[in-house]
């Protein structure tokens, strides 16, 4: 797969206009496509990740303006930073599924959550961040970072009845059979 | 078996902010309920599962939550609920560690159906608030990390940002604790 199966022209256009903005070094398709679907043993920086990928999406949004590059680094950090502080944006990274499905699928989520965030921010700038219109982004802060998680969750094993049942199974095998078993299987 | 119990002490806003070479002001001024639900608390401590030896009372009592669960995954409303309370309700034998996995994946569900509901969030949210508190010891493991995700889905449809911020911030923490646990 290369990154043309993923992005269209004029958002590989718009992701390297980006990056040249924020003074990174372009990426090439190899690496646009290792950071997207075979990083799995490396993931890159979430924080680089999620830019690009709401970069990507930015074509298809109506904005009153673009983000510069200082308010887009900002959006994304101050959605770990602020809502987990100690935690900061190398949690994150940590915390990622490591499989290659489970890095697209935490991608798709991270780009949703980036989305949701950066959006509806982008028609008011920076400003709207320190504005009443705070509280609306620390609600998408924080349904952004319930997203993270949960993608990472959902590689985890089973829930509910299956992982009941599962502990049922292991409970009983770890049970001492009873004593007239016991005393069959030593006169065999 | 192990006792293994560590805790994990956020150092918070300070290590956040210093960390940022954007600038990130931690003080800016917060303004109405924001102020007033003050800052995350990810604090987290954490215990090993302990599984004692296994007893017929123990197995009977995992068994009845598995059967509890299944069919309140069955079932839907207020027939749910009503399963999952009553689970809830079981009485625990003595030194069943497991317990306490069981009893949050019935809390996750019970809250998750409750938040289904128009006025179900604060109800899972007061649920899931005390078996989860920052206080508390919370074992190690997935079960926690999926009721703190679900406190946290509770707390954000209650604007509790703090605390939904909290809980993301902690289950974060679990599911990191967790990883590192497999890979030893």
């Amino acid at each position: 797969m290369s990154s043309e199966d993923i992005y269209t022209p004029r958002e590989r256009a718009s992701i390297a206009a980006q990056l040249a903005a924020l003074g990174e070094p372009p990426l090439d398709d190899d690496e646009l496509c290792t950071r997207l679907c075979v990083g799995a043993d490396a993931p890159g920086p979430v924080r680089t990740v999620a830019t690009l990928v709401s970069l990507a999406q930015a074509p298809a949004q109506t904005l009153t303006r673009p983000l510069s590059e200082i308010e887009l680094a900002r959006v994304y950090r101050r959605v770990v930073t602020r809502r987990a502080p100690s935690l900061g944006a190398a949690a994150v990274d940590e915390i990622l599924p490591s499989s290659r499905r489970s890095l697209v699928t935490a991608l798709t989520v991270v780009a949703a959550a980036a989305a949701f965030v950066v959006i509806p921010l982008r028609g008011r700038g920076v400003a709207g961040l320190d504005s009443p219109h705070r509280r609306g982004s620390e609600r998408a802060a924080d349904e952004g970072l319930g997203a993270i998680v949960r993608a990472s969750l959902d590689t985890m094993g089973p829930s509910g009845s299956a992982r009941a049942r599962a502990l049922a199974d292991d409970y009983a095998a770890r049970m001492p059979a009873p004593a007239s078993t016991a005393a069959k299987g030593g006169s065999q | 078996m192990r006792a293994a119990r560590f805790t994990v002490v956020a150092a918070g806003v300070a290590l956040g902010g210093g960390c940022d070479p954007t600038g990130y002001d931690s003080t800016i001024p917060r303004g109405g309920q924001v102020q007033a639900d003050a800052e995350p608390d990810v604090q987290l401590t954490v215990h090993a599962v302990q599984s004692g030896s296994p007893t017929r009372e123990g197995l009977a009592y995992i068994r009845a939550v598995a059967s509890v669960l299944t069919r309140a995954e069955g079932a839907q409303g207020d027939a749910r609920v009503q399963l999952l309370r009553r689970g809830l309700a079981l009485p625990v034998p003595g030194g069943l560690g497991e317990a306490e996995i069981l009893r949050l994946e019935m809390a996750t569900l019970l809250a998750e159906t409750l938040m289904e509901r128009p006025s179900g969030a604060p109800v899972a949210r007061d649920l899931l608030a005390p078996m989860l508190a920052v206080e508390r010891s919370l074992p190690l493991d997935r079960a926690t990390a999926r009721a703190l995700v679900a406190l946290g889905d509770a707390s954000v449809k209650t604007d509790r940002d703090a605390l939904a911020a909290g809980s993301y911030g902690r289950a974060m923490t679990v599911i990191k604790l967790l990883r590192q646990e497999l890979e030893r």
